[in-house]
């Protein structure tokens, strides 16, 4: 596609924009598997991030893909343990919201 | 940029932007769940217009296949918990709200603030070229991190296990035989 007239505002902004719904969601909601969704909205605008700076930028080298690989890779691996954390918590106390989930509060 | 590209960049905008909104206000968590489809897909779009396909192809498989699928399951093993009448926020609910708008204010300042510069045309890529030199490149120069990532991978494999797994059914089937 012909990036041509094309800022790099509008990649950074929408990036911005999609952190901050990311941001609403994690710290507004109560389940645990929603606040994992909304780390990966946040997740995906720094990888849109990354890209968009890589594109504009410096686009002989290819540095910020490899970032996004790295961090598309540890976001799986992050989304599984978090998953199984999640299911270990409903297991023992049955329940998923993190609100209610205090005990190692001081 | 021609009036159909700049009408499909819009779409795909309004597409993502809507979509991640969804996933975080629905109620009902299982359609929020399905609501991260669309934004997967539009974020995907976007890698596609600046010409990365080799990461469009990884965000279908990773996101949408298997991060989706994950989630959804979790959802589902969880589900006799959540009921979708009761509200599904915290008493945080209006610090969420300034809390993300103040940021986002920010971020907009600041962009405006010091981005202007940046902003230069885009050379064009050869997007075939750019996938053959990634993979040259994860293995000589990121060959590190590259191994790295798999060590990680496969220890998150080995802890989900550990944690997902139910002790006490295993004591009883030890103790039944």
């Amino acid at each position: 596609m012909n990036l041509n007239g094309l800022p790099l505002h509008f990649f950074v902004l929408l990036s911005a924009v999609l952190f901050a719904i990311g941001l609403y969601g994690l710290i507004s909601r109560r389940n645990a598997i929603a606040v994992l969704m909304s780390i990966e909205i946040v997740m995906n605008a720094a990888n849109l991030n990354f890209v968009a700076f890589w594109r504009y930028l410096h686009p002989q080298s290819l540095e910020g893909v490899v970032f996004v690989l790295v961090t598309i890779t540890v976001a799986a691996a992050e989304v599984a343990v978090g998953m199984a954390v999640v299911l270990s918590i409903y297991r023992t106390l049955h329940t998923v919201n993190v609100d209610e989930v205090a005990q190692m509060r001081g | 940029m021609s009036p159909l590209e700049t009408a499909l960049l819009l779409f795909l905008t309004a597409i993502t932007v809507l979509s991640a909104l969804m996933v975080v206000a629905v109620r009902n968590l299982i359609h929020a769940g399905f609501w991260l489809l669309p934004f997967f897909l539009g974020v995907g779009g976007f890698y596609l217009i600046l010409s990365l396909e080799f990461l469009f192809a990884l965000q279908l498989l990773l996101y949408a296949g298997a991060v989706m699928v994950v989630v959804l399951f979790a959802l589902m093993l969880t589900r006799d918990v959540m009921n979708p009448q009761i509200r599904q926020t915290n008493r945080l609910y209006v610090a969420a709200i300034a809390a993300s708008a103040s940021m986002m204010m920010l971020l907009i300042v600041l962009i405006y603030r010091h981005l202007g510069v940046l902003s230069v045309l885009p050379a064009p890529v050869d997007s075939d070229a750019i996938t053959r030199r990634l993979g040259t490149m994860l293995l000589n120069e990121y060959v590190l991190p590259f191994e790295l990532t798999s060590a990680l991978l496969l220890s998150a494999m080995l802890g989900a296990i550990f944690l997902a797994r139910n002790p006490r059914i295993e004591m009883e089937e030890e103790s039944g035989e």
